[in-house]
């Protein structure tokens, strides 16, 4: 149960002698059924307050992911979370913002296969200058299963990779049949574009747009619908080259 | 177009904003409603004079020296008719009304004659700021019903567009978002 609980954990955790924590979590696995054929349930708390319960662990603990990964983005105080995909190529950064269900993790593993350095199907990670740090949680892609996502292996062993500035922001949602024909985006456009998938937006919108304003300096920014990612990845390629 | 005579801009709003003016533009956040707004040139313009004084054939010729445009006041009545939806004015209501007097193909048309494509409506984008939640990764139908509110905010809902994870009762369920 343990090494399940740890894949829970974000990408560069470290242990910590810290006796104090900002959030606690408690796990109360159920048993399996009884000779009376009781199942009890698992619960998962968070604090004090209940954040899950289902007689399956396997929910809970996604549950428990999820939470934990939206802590830490929302309250991150050194670092700003952008839900988006992000490879490097030569040296910079390929940002892919984007909602669930957009295809941007599609898109990641196609720029993977293309040469890019995976960095997250996740979230860009910025930090105060405007660089993007890694955040490589296995790559997952949604199919038809009814788990809903298959998760490959994160690519490449090794060391993790640098942060990077930003060499190209591709505002993009998969659209069956669309031909990539993006549009350049101004810096301003570039940043709301941005600034509408910052998990902590709400929370810190000064210190969100000084760092977005930072990253964005000197960048390209495209909008526009794409179909199959195998067909974008050369004109993705070649916009950041 | 003309309108009468001493016709004064309404008054931007002050309070509870975010302004970052960069070279071209400007990015107000709106701290009571969570809604970024990039303000093109003209718009910038456009909202620097709503100072309740400058009339609006004064902030037309303003603009068309500035842009080098002979776009006149129907650029204005847009940029004033995109600024008020966009809740960055404060009054009065006569002008910010006046829409439907300056067509949006009005101005396209004015803007078009001299090529100034940079400048064609939209003057104001707007973006909603998302809840956390909502720039998470999804979760299946399964998950959310796991999920105890309030930790149920929005999350997406795996392989259902416009669906979300969200309180019902002391349950967390699937609904439209």
């Amino acid at each position: 149960m343990l090494s399940h609980i740890v894949n829970c954990l974000p990408p560069g955790y470290r242990p910590s002698e810290a006796t104090r924590v900002d959030r606690l979590y408690s796990l109360v696995v159920g048993r399996p059924a009884s000779g009376l054929g009781l199942r009890r349930f698992t619960l998962l708390y968070a604090d004090a307050m209940r954040l899950a319960r289902s007689l399956e662990v396997p929910e809970v603990l996604r549950a428990l992911e999820s939470d934990i990964q939206l802590y830490v983005a929302a309250g991150a105080r050194r670092r700003l979370f952008v839900h988006a995909g992000v490879v490097g190529w030569r040296g910079r950064a390929i940002v892919i913002p984007g909602r669930s269900m957009s295809g941007k993790s599609t898109l990641v593993a196609a720029l993977i296969e293309a040469g890019a350095t995976y960095y997250s199907d996740e979230y860009a990670v910025f930090d105060d200058q405007g660089r993007v740090h890694p955040y490589p949680r296995a790559l997952s892609l949604r199919d038809d299963s009814v788990a809903g996502r298959r998760e490959l292996p994160m690519p490449g062993p090794g060391r993790a990779p640098g942060p990077l500035p930003l060499g190209l922001l591709a505002v993009t949602r998969y659209r069956p049949g669309a031909r990539w024909r993006p549009r350049p985006l101004s810096l301003g456009r570039a940043e709301i574009e941005l600034l509408g998938h910052t998990v902590a937006a709400r929370q810190q919108p000064a210190r969100a747009l000084s760092v977005l304003s930072r990253a964005l300096a000197g960048t390209i920014a495209l909008k526009g619908a794409r179909g199959e990612a195998a067909d974008v990845v050369d004109a993705v390629i070649g916009a950041v080259s | 177009m003309t309108s009468g005579f001493g016709e004064s801009m309404p008054q931007a709003r002050t309070t509870d904003l975010l302004i970052e003016v960069l070279r071209d533009e400007t990015l107000v956040y709106d701290l009571r409603r969570h809604r970024a707004h990039c303000l093109n040139r003209a718009a910038a313009l456009v909202w620097k004079h709503c100072d309740g004084r400058t009339t609006v054939a004064a902030t037309a010729t303003i603009l068309d020296e500035a842009l080098r445009l002979s776009a006149g006041e129907a650029l204005v009545r847009t940029g004033l008719d995109q600024l008020t939806r966009a809740h960055l004015l404060n009054g009065p209501p006569d002008i910010r009304g006046a829409r439907s007097r300056y067509s949006r193909r009005a101005v396209l048309r004015a803007l078009g004659l001299t090529g100034a494509a940079a400048l064609l409506p939209p003057l104001v984008e707007t973006v909603v700021s998302p809840v956390s939640a909502e720039a998470a990764s999804c979760l299946t139908d399964a998950e959310c019903r796991a999920l105890i509110p309030p930790f149920c905010s929005g999350q997406p809902i795996c392989g259902s567009p416009g669906s979300c994870c969200q309180p019902r009762g002391m349950r967390c369920r699937t609904g439209q978002c």
